[in-house]
């Protein structure tokens, strides 16, 4: 349904691989849970934090491959005004404002991940340490920075292509 | 500058970097952290993005995304819809335009395990649209059935556009599922009747070869699967058996166990969906982390606040503010996709709605429609845009004159909403 993804480096590739692998445990425990709870009547002690912490993977590693393909979702209402070398400069201008803010979210993040290290926070079922999944979250931003330069490099040969779904909606 | 002024300004320039090509995400994370700062300080914005960020990737609520666009992208590589549009083209066979009725039908129904009408529209073209040619269809007629069909799958539940919304209103998203069926089939059977009422004009559509009795018993039975999935999810959260995220997860495993059983998927097929799942969810969930910041922007400057007094003191009647919102809506619609319009806007009209006594499951349901107008509205309606992409010899005018006459059905909704708020209402009432 969906274009298949450019030959990316392996890096882009790992990120989606382990984003997908995410989903496939959130699914996964939470059909686990259900059939424990019904059949057993002995659900899956931390089934919440599970999913909650393979959301966090998921969407950290997931937004790698979305930047690195330029999949976010944008309106082409001006493509057939503006020249191509202005569609070119605005889709950098994308590259880099997104890979600022990115970087100003990883920033942002040191704080509150020292906090949960410092004060020992912990999930709310299975009481793991929060400041791991923070870690988990920076090797994510990492890609995601990465899938930057890739999208930037990218940019410089062509402008971003318009969504052929709308986020799949 | 007042903190309202700022709040418009930020809806302003929002709105230009969107027509400037910027990525939806971008924009609204852009304008809630830079206009964090200049309201606040640095360290506010960065407060906020630090823990809005972690938040987000990590709320449970909003695990149900993915897991219903997994359960969709399954359904959309399996044959399920296919499967669907051949019991529904046998049952409606006899019908002047059936073909077209029963691509409308076979699209709301598998819009109600889909969750997506893009998702839908492009499956549906590629299975409809060549049979209504064979049939000797009008290609603008067929193209615009599959493209007012394919709409359909954001109201009928599951929503993905609906869970957004309540995880951005903090509304139940069972009562929001609930809330959308029967706006969801009454669309639907409007769409059935515009249809008829085209196939009727000379030229349009010809009458299909009745199919004897039996024969439609048998394809009764055909989408069994479908119904299968449908029960499980969406009636397991009716019934208060399963959470969405349960309803979710279930038909997601649903689905990928009747594809292996039924051979319509494979390995490949599996790591497919997955992969484009993973793309679909994060797009969205970048959005969403954009929304938010820009949702803690806007409540700062008290935008909502400060237009439901200013729409209180300049006396306008309840009816005028909900003319100027959903007006509003319709021009948006015509030029911003659904998901970003939806999070841009309801920030800021949901208070003034509240505030006017409105309900906000009702509104929820109110924004979907006319978000679904959009996918139809010319000139950038995205479920347009799918179906010519896949289909030869169709110009944009010609599509644009096919839809005209299907734009009236979400109106005509819009309008029964507006008259008959029970139809939203009632069943999560009687539900919940």
């Amino acid at each position: 349904m969906t274009d298949k993804p450019q030959p990316q480096n392996l890096i882009i590739r790992i990120c989606l691989v382990i984003s997908g692998l995410a989903l496939c445990t959130m699914m996964l425990v939470v059909v686990g849970d259900v059939v424990l709870r019904a059949v057993f009547n002995r659900p899956i002690q931390g089934a919440y934090d599970v999913v909650s912490i393979s959301l966090l993977v998921m969407t950290f590693f997931g937004i790698a491959p979305v930047v690195a393909n330029r999949r976010e979702i944008l309106i082409d209402l001006i493509d057939a005004i503006l020249p191509a070398a202005a569609l070119r400069a605005l889709a950098l201008v994308a590259g880099l404002v997104g890979a600022a803010l990115f970087l100003f979210f990883g920033w942002s993040m040191i704080d509150p991940a020292m906090d949960a290290w410092r004060w020992g926070e912990r999930s709310l079922e299975l009481g793991i340490p929060k400041w791991p999944i923070w870690a988990v979250a920076f090797v994510g931003l990492a890609g995601i920075i990465w899938a930057f330069a890739i999208q930037l490099r990218a940019a410089f040969r062509a402008p971003a292509p318009a969504p052929s779904e709308e986020g799949g909606l | 500058m007042s903190s309202f002024a700022l709040g418009l300004s930020g809806v302003g320039i929002l709105l230009v970097l969107l027509f400037l090509r910027q990525p939806v995400w971008l924009a609204l994370a852009f304008i809630g952290v830079v206009g964090n700062m200049i309201l606040n300080s640095l360290m506010s914005a960065k407060f906020v993005a630090g823990t809005t960020i972690f938040d987000v990737a990590s709320n449970y609520n909003l695990s149900v995304i993915p897991l219903f666009i997994l359960m969709g992208e399954i359904a959309s590589g399996s044959r399920m819809s296919a499967e669907l549009f051949n019991a529904a083209r046998v049952i409606l066979s006899g019908l002047r335009g059936g073909l077209a009725v029963a691509t409308i039908v076979a699209s709301g129904a598998f819009g109600a395990i889909c969750g997506s009408s893009v998702a839908t529209a492009a499956s549906m073209t590629r299975i409809a649209m060549p049979e209504m040619g064979k049939a000797g269809y009008k290609k603008s007629f067929s193209a615009a059935s599959v493209a007012a069909g394919g709409s359909l799958g954001i109201l009928i539940p599951p929503s993905i556009i609906l869970v957004i919304y309540g995880s951005i209103t903090e509304t139940s998203v069972a009562r929001l599922f609930a809330a959308s069926m029967i706006p969801g089939i009454i669309l639907l059977l409007l769409y059935v009747l515009v249809a008829v009422w085209i196939a009727h004009r000379a030229g349009s559509a010809p009458v299909d070869q009745k199919a004897s009795l039996r024969e439609r018993v048998a394809a009764l039975k055909e989408p069994w699967q479908f119904i299968l999935l449908f029960a499980v999810t969406i009636g397991g959260i009716y019934a208060g058996i399963f959470t969405p995220t349960e309803a979710a997860s279930i038909g997601a495993f649903g689905a990928i166990l009747l594809g292996f059983a039924k051979r319509t998927l494979n390995l490949n097929g599996l790591m497919e969906a997955v992969r484009s799942s993973v793309l679909v969810a994060c797009a969205l969930f970048m959005i969403i982390l954009g929304a938010t910041l820009f949702s803690v922007f806007v409540v700062q400057t008290r935008l909502p606040d400060t237009l439901l007094a200013l729409a209180q003191e300049a006396e306008l009647s309840v009816w005028s503010v909900m003319t100027i919102i959903v007006l509003i809506y319709i021009v948006l619609g015509c030029f911003l996709e659904g998901i970003g319009m939806v999070l841009i806007t309801v920030p800021v009209f949901l208070p003034v709605v509240v505030g006017y006594g409105f309900d906000p499951i009702w509104f929820g349901v109110l924004v979907v429609v006319l978000v679904e107008l959009g996918l139809i509205s010319p000139p950038v309606g995205m479920n347009l845009f799918i179906i010519r992409a896949q289909t030869k010899n169709l110009s944009m005018p010609e599509l644009y004159r096919g839809i005209a006459p299907f734009l009236l059905a979400p109106v005509a909704l819009v309008l029964l909403l507006f008259l008959w708020p029970a139809m939203a209402l009632w069943l999560p009432e009687v539900l919940y």
